[in-house]
């Protein structure tokens, strides 16, 4: 059974011809909902995202227009908005896709967003990995500059509002949001403790902030565009709109998929979207939201009972991709990356690759995360290398343990969940590896 | 308090002739002359000293010469009666032992006041100081009962393990430590 | 008060601190790390973990970090929860899987922070197995020693470094597990305050250097309360020594003054005690030259006094701002007050004499570091505290933050969030002014500067004060720009809740001290409440001997020349520091005798006819006053060996010897302050500085060796085995054994910072009455000047417009925190540290002149050439010119004076 696509927000990007040009997005009618925008009343925008209640794409979920609610309007301060384009959760490759194929999209979205919070300025913080993607940015701010949707007086609304593209220096820390104003500000990228750092009260230049996700802000525009009540009908109640999955891993069809959330489950995501494993493999394992989200087992079976109380029985393959789903099973959809593992995986060689990436992108300033993700690595490569211990297995667990909730930000879940859920859901597979060869696979190369 | 009177009895002919314990203790004298003796012709015969002895404390050199001593001053620390003195010195840069950091520039040890506890051996973190089996400590003057680092090392000697704790410390940061 | 529940019980706290204060404050042993009573929290370590509960109903609760958690009612809280126990435990673990253990060779050894919070969270089984992180050290300079592989990440160096003393050359580099606390390169830290990184660092990172070279363990070292005798800020110190020389200067706090840091001059100027050209044995220069010296015993030396007072027609003493109250007073009590003098030239004991003068009459007296911390607006009028009094400087860097913070009163953000702070108030700075001629380190701080020459600066304040109060005299002929500055920071000032004006003797300039006072009364009279005066003189105790109203060296040169007075007695003062050298030779010429007392050898002491050795900080009791007019008690952590005697001892012989007044009278530090008191009732409050010898507890004097003091059966082996008996002391109640009160002395006596579980200097929160508070029962010493003085119109001569000259240059004296002060500058580490001689030059007069920088410079000043290399200060204003003072070997004195470039 194929199943079909809805794309919204990358709806011509692969179309034959599409190209980042304002021409061409201005052809298929772009701009068209900043110039209703414009001609709104800011507070009515704002309230038209809560209604809609679109949620954060990059990672946490957490509904943008509460979000925006939040922003202390009273301080004088001006009012800053940051997109995150700061894209590096392992798995995770959707920005990419909209800043390089369709950036008028993200720079509508945003320029939208800016005014409906009355923003005195906005910045689109990039990685440096992207240095493409910025350049694209930069090229299409100034055309849209040229034509009156970015800078003074937008659109003739007296409104005026800039935006400046930052390169960040590449570490997964910049995608936190408070980590990111501080490296914004120029300082080391260390996030700040909450509280008092709430940045819509407190955040750049300690004035009121507003950060979303590239794909977020592209929602925005469509909120606009269709009213946040249209906006709310698309998708499942409280899990909003469309999602962008990448797929990566062990299916036939890696790449993004843009579908309305909970309108396909996990498993007709791998096997009909995907067109599933490879001929002769099973699946073994997935992890649904970037290399953060606790992993789930293909055998698993997940009961429980959702916000609204329906009790549900699910299978991997049942699990509705949505906000809510996921969570409900344990794990998180994060940032939409979801990594198919097949059973040629050696899951704790898969785990030692994921403490490679976690132990190095730890900012070093508070204590758990930065000794023990170092910690988990070297364990986990040591026992992927062959040279496990009894205890190993163990040990893990218990840092991992300590480290989850413990932090100054997000950082201490994401480089712990993977060693919990790898550890407890494959447990076998870790303590067997006490009993093999030691020392037959020397050197084995993580990222 | 009441008393009473004991009679002392008379003694019989063989007892007061003392013969009867003449020819006793005789026969014990002879007995144990054909034994072998049972004491040391010292300070000419030396006895065996047990491995767990606790004789005069001693300092020690590993088995490449160096003096395992890096005066962290837990001895001087722990010392009941207080006896030893420790000057710690830094290690010249250029002596192929300077990843030590640090050794004794001066060690003294007070044998007229030390004890033979062995909490020194008992706190050493490098296994510097030993209490070997010197048991005998005799000079003219108080004044050379003060051992000082020199005499401690001619009295210590070598310590045939081969940890090289410090060398292997060495090695690893040269090669640039661990991976981050 | 705010009530608190901590594991059941009740407690009030302070609703201004954070729950981890709160904790310490009560008494609870909380680990921490990167949390520090100055610096605030971050929240980076994670180590003072605790469950908090919402209210008595929940039972679970969630692990809160103590130090981010505002103090407020109802607040619940438990240390013991397992769970929190057990992640305190787990933080231990991960900082210990990387950090080395070689605590044996460590200097931090035995007094660890890091070793003190092991043990108390009873982490103690290792289960990291693999190699650890190693890194490659710097060299960091002659004061601290670097080794990174101790590292736990704590970030408090940098955020002392950086955000507090204002230093950018250390940095935290790299990041995850190797971030790397140094420099970007190998060099020298620049930054005056770096030795406060060996106590700030809890482990071994940062240590003494000069400490390395004579190393001794903390539990070693027989240590004494002192007070630093390298300026007039008269920071607390603790001296420890072992083997009879000093090894170490620690900090002692206090609330008022120093708080918990020092400068690296006070910190490593130390090591002048055990310099070569100590002296050590009474000297006798049969023909005041050095070559044909002979030591004396000292009963040969005072016989030789005694002939030089028997033939003598009159005897003139000279006293010194470097030597303490009691010598000075006995020396004046010797010669009588006639013909006593201050040790000072005219041009320094004119300013002097006019800054206690503010002083006195200042509205609520003079003010201390710690106001200066607090206010909210500060005038520099003609000092540059980071040179003349560097914690000054230090307590000033802080004090810019405080308008921007008060300012923004909305933001509600706790002052101990010391991240969220920084972040809040970012690069905005309230106002300081600073009216110096050069260039100054606090410039990067600055609302506005005034670089000017001395009387220029004296109009500014006068034009300051006139624009407060437009009852003072105005200012006339000031020029637009100046007028201008004047006017904004007399805005500042007016609008501030705590303003200060910082003057002192730096330029010499009674004019300028005039007008420091004429602002402050100024605000005063429009009634700003808090106004403040803060005087800064040059040495620890110029305050203290000018209110010994001593006559300058000057009339002391009349007296010779009139026959009055043939014979001198110079006690610790280098005269060549104070005079040009024919102006001194020529003192020295006239006395047909002179007898000094000194603890080093110097110019003086080498054209003397009797050299008696004297005691210095470390061999001594005695009281310095400082600039705020406290007298502070410092105690000798050394019984003074050899010959050696405290100066005030050695003068009380004499005066026995000669028949002045009877042996006893003067041998004890108590009976010197009784009759000082008599004499003097301005002073009598010294006496109270400290608790007198025979005060006890519990029958119990207070000893100077700690408890686990070592090798005391050995210790003097190499003299005799016999163990000899312990030093009396019959001037303090300090012992210098380790029997004595176990408990806490009062806050003068403390000798070491010690309490069970607590080994590292951080036990100094259980010496506080609540952490970063006064002392257990009230900080030291006696404040001497209470101000409100009956003149509260000081002088108002306003000093006329300082005209072009193009013939000549006004040579002013400019300051270095490392060369400028006279013993320091004999430390071998300080030494280093000392820059090479110059003149500072604006660089118009230099193309003028046909110089650049490096060229040799000519100039006449009086009788006196000078010559050394042009150093450019861009900042210095055309026709000034800027010589350091007191520069070792290269000592220019009497300025401000006119010089003329000879070509």
């Amino acid at each position: 059974m194929a199943i079909s696509e809805q794309r919204v927000i990358l709806k011509h990007v692969d179309e034959p011809g599409y190209d980042p040009g304002i021409e061409c997005y201005v052809r298929h009618g772009g701009y068209e909902t900043l110039r209703k925008a414009v001609g709104m009343q800011p507070e009515e925008i704002c309230r038209g995202v809560e209604v809609s209640e679109v949620r954060g794409r990059g990672g946490a979920g957490f509904p943008a227009g509460m979000k925006w609610k939040f922003l202390d309007r009273k301080s004088g301060k001006p009012i800053y908005l940051i997109c995150n384009a700061d894209e590096s959760e392992p798995g995770t490759f959707k920005d990419r896709q909209i800043m390089h194929k369709d950036p008028h999209q993200l720079i509508e979205g945003m320029m939208v967003s800016a005014f409906a919070i009355q923003a005195a300025l906005a910045f689109i913080y990039i990685r440096e990995e992207m240095p493409q993607a910025a350049r694209i940015l930069e090229a299409a701010i100034d055309e849209a500059r040229a034509r009156g949707f970015v800078g003074e007086d937008i659109l003739g609304s007296g409104y005026s509002c800039e935006i400046v593209v930052h390169r960040g220096a590449a570490a997964y820390i910049c995608g936190e949001e408070t980590g990111l104003i501080e490296s914004l500000e120029g300082k080391r990228a260390y996030p700040r403790i909450k509280p008092p750092y709430f940045p819509a009260a407190l955040g750049l230049y300690q004035c009121p902030t507003i950060v979303n996700n590239v794909e977020t802000l592209c929602h925005v525009k469509h909120v606009v565009a269709i009213g946040g009540e249209a906006f709310a009908r698309t998708g499942s109640p409280g899990n909003t709109g469309t999602r962008i999955w990448c797929v990566s891993g062990h299916v036939q069809r890696p790449g993004y998929y843009e579908f309305e959330c909970g309108a396909l489950t996990l498993g007709e995501m791998i096997h009909d979207v995907c067109g599933g494993v490879h001929p002769g493999r099973s699946l073994k394992a997935v992890i649904p939201g970037g290399s953060s989200a606790k992993i789930l087992r293909a055998d698993e079976r997940f009961t429980g009972k959702l916000k609204d109380g329906t009790e549900f029985d699910w299978g991997l393959n049942d699990i509705p991709l949505d906000f809510d789903s996921l969570m409900a099973c344990g794990s998180m959809s994060g940032s939409g990356g979801i990594i198919v593992m097949d059973d040629r995986v050696d899951m704790v060689e898969a785990l030692a690759n994921i403490n490679a990436f976690y132990s190095h992108e730890s900012c070093g300033q508070c204590t758990p995360c930065r000794e023990g993700s170092l910690w988990m690595k070297k364990i986990t490569k040591r026992m992927a290398e062959g040279g496990a211990r009894t205890e190993d297995t163990d040990l893990l667990l218990s840092i991992g343990d300590q480290i989850a909730g413990r932090t100054i930000c997000a950082f201490g879940e994401a480089c712990a969940w993977p060693t919990q859920s790898f550890v407890s859901k494959f447990r076998d597979e870790f303590l067997a590896k006490a009993s093999e060869d030691s020392g037959k696979r020397k050197g084995l190369r993580l990222v | 308090m009441a008393t009473k009177v004991v009679e002392r009895k008379p003694l019989n002919l063989a007892e007061r002739s003392y013969l009867p314990q003449i020819v006793g203790g005789l026969k014990i004298t002879f007995r144990n002359m054909w034994k072998p003796p049972v004491t040391l012709e010292y300070p000419e015969q030396r006895p065996n000293i047990p491995d767990r002895y606790r004789g005069v404390p001693t300092l020690v050199k590993d088995p490449n010469g160096r003096e395992k001593c890096v005066a962290c001053q837990l001895c001087e620390f722990v010392c009941p009666p207080r006896a030893i003195r420790i000057d710690p010195g830094e290690i010249p840069e250029d002596s192929e032992h300077a990843h030590v950091e640090k050794a004794p520039r001066e060690f003294k040890i007070d044998m007229l006041r030390c004890i033979y506890c062995g909490l020194c051996e008992e706190v050493c973190p490098e296994e510097a100081i030993f209490l070997q089996d010197t048991f005998s400590v005799n000079g003219l003057s108080r004044a050379e009962l003060v051992f000082n680092k020199k005499k401690l090392y001619q009295l210590g000697g070598t310590l045939p393990d081969s940890h090289y704790k410090w060398d292997k410390k060495r090695d690893a940061a040269e090669k640039g430590g661990d991976e981050h | 008060m705010a009530t608190i529940t901590i594991d059941g019980q009740s407690y009030e706290a302070d609703p201004s601190a954070n729950l981890l204060q709160a904790a310490l404050t009560l008494g609870f042993d909380l680990p921490y790390f990167c949390w520090h009573p100055a610096l605030g929290s971050v929240g980076a370590c994670r180590q003072c973990a605790v469950r908090q509960y919402r209210d008595e109903e929940d039972t679970t609760g969630q692990i809160v970090m103590a130090c981010m958690v505002p103090v407020a009612d109802g607040l619940r809280c438990s240390i013991v929860e397992p769970e929190a126990a057990e992640f305190r435990a787990e933080v231990i673990e991960w900082l210990m899987s990387n950090h080395p253990h070689d605590c044996p060779v460590c200097d931090e050894g035995g007094e660890c922070h890091l070793q003190d919070m092991t043990v108390m969270t009873g982490h103690c089984k290792r289960r990291f197995r693999f190699p650890k992180r190693t890194f490659r050290n710097q060299y960091l300079g002659p004061f601290i020693n670097h080794e990174m592989n101790r590292c736990i990440q704590c970030y408090r160096c940098v955020r002392f470094y950086g955000d507090y003393a204002g230093g950018s050359d250390l940095v935290a580099m790299a990041a995850h597990n190797h971030v790397y606390f140094g420099r970007h390169e190998e060099g020298i830290l620049e930054n005056e305050f770096s030795g406060n990184l060996v106590e700030i660092c809890p482990t071994g990172v940062f240590t003494d250097k000069t400490l390395k070279h004579h190393y001794s363990r903390k539990w070693d070292m027989v240590s004494s309360p002192s007070v630093c005798s390298h300026c007039a800020v008269g920071c607390n110190t603790i001296a420890s020594t072992r083997y009879g020389s000093v090894r170490r200067i620690l900090n002692r706090y206090h609330h008022d003054i120093n708080g918990y840091f020092l400068c690296d001059r006070g910190r490593f100027g130390y090591t002048f005690t055990d310099a070569a050209d100590r002296l050590r044995r009474p000297l006798l220069h049969p023909d005041r030259e050095r070559d044909v010296e002979t030591v004396a015993e000292p009963a040969e030396a005072m016989k030789r006094i005694r002939e030089i007072f028997s033939e003598a027609t009159g005897v003139a003493g000279i006293g010194s701002p470097r030597a303490s109250l009691e010598s000075n007073y006995a020396l004046r009590n010797l010669v009588g007050s006639g013909r006593f003098s201050s040790g000072l030239p005219r041009i320094e004991h004119d300013a002097t004499t006019a800054l206690l003068e503010a002083m006195r009459n200042a509205p609520d007296g003079p003010g201390s570091l710690r106001d200066a911390e607090r206010a909210d607006a500060v005038l520099i009028l003609g000092e540059d505290p980071n040179n003349t009094a560097p914690r000054l400087a230090l307590a000033l860097r802080q004090s810019v933050r405080n308008e921007p913070i008060r300012a923004d009163a909305g933001s509600r953000i706790p002052r101990w969030h010391d991240r969220a702070i920084r972040d809040f108030v970012q690069d905005r700075k309230g106002p300081l002014f600073i009216a110096w001629p050069a260039s100054t380190r606090l410039d990067d701080l600055a609302a506005g500067t005034h670089r000017a020459a001395p009387d220029e600066i004296a109009r500014l304040g006068f034009a300051v004060a006139h624009a407060i109060d437009p009852q003072s005299p105005a200012v006339t002929d000031l020029d637009d720009s100046a007028s201008d500055l004047a006017s904004r920071i007399a805005r500042a000032l007016k609008e501030a809740d705590r303003p200060m004006v910082v003057s002192g003797t730096a330029l010499r300039s009674p004019a300028i001290i005039a007008a420091a006072a004429a602002t402050v009364h100024a605000l005063r009279r429009t009634g700003s409440g808090g106004s403040s005066f803060l005087a800064v003189a040059p040495e620890a105790n110029t305050i203290g001997d000018a209110m010994l109203e001593g006559a300058p060296l000057e009339t002391l040169e009349q007296q010779l020349e009139s026959g009055e007075v043939d014979t001198l007695v110079i006690l610790e003062n280098d005269i060549y520091r104070r005079l040009p050298a024919p102006a001194t030779d020529r003192i020295i010429s006239k006395a047909r005798r002179i007898i000094a007392l000194d603890s080093i050898a110097t110019a003086t002491t080498n054209r003397a006819d009797v050299v008696l050795p004297a005691g210095s900080f470390a061999e001594s009791d005695g009281t310095f006053v400082n600039h705020e007019g406290r007298a502070q008690r410092f105690f000798q952590p050394l019984p003074p060996a050899g010959d050696v005697l405290e100066a005030w001892r050695w003068i009380g012989r004499i005066a026995a010897e000669t028949g002045t007044s009877k042996q006893n009278e003067w041998d004890r530090l108590d009976r010197v302050l009784t009759a000082l008191a008599r004499d003097c009732p301005e002073l009598a409050p010294a006496r109270d500085a400290a608790p007198d010898a025979a005060f006890r507890a519990n029958g119990q004097r207070f000893p100077r060796a700690p408890r686990r003091f070592s090798g005391r059966t050995s210790i003097l082996s190499h003299l005799s085995v016999h163990e000899p008996k312990p030093p009396e002391d019959s001037d303090s109640p300090l012992s210098f054994t380790m029997e004595g009160h176990s408990g806490q002395p009062p806050a003068a006596l403390v000798s070491h910072y010690w309490s069970p579980g607590w080994n590292s200097s951080q036990a100094l929160n259980k010496f506080q009455s609540e952490v970063a508070g006064p002392a257990r029962g009230g900080d030291p010493g006696a404040r001497l000047i209470p101000g409100n003085g009956p003149n509260e119109r000081p002088s108002t001569a306003i000093p006329a417009p300082v005209p072009d000259d193009d013939q000549t240059l006004l040579a002013v004296p400019c300051y270095e925190v490392f060369g400028s002060d006279e013993l320091s500058a004999r430390a071998p580490a300080v030494a280093e540290r000392i820059p090479k001689p110059y003149v500072a030059l604006a660089p118009t007069d230099a193309e003028h002149h046909g110089l650049d920088s490096g060229d040799s410079l000519n100039l006449l000043i009086g009788e006196l050439r000078v010559s050394a290399p042009v150093r450019l200060d861009p900042k210095l204003p055309p026709g000034l010119c800027g010589i350091p003072a007191g520069m070792p070997g290269w000592s220019v004195p009497h300025l401000p004076a006119r010089a003329s470039v000879v070509t």
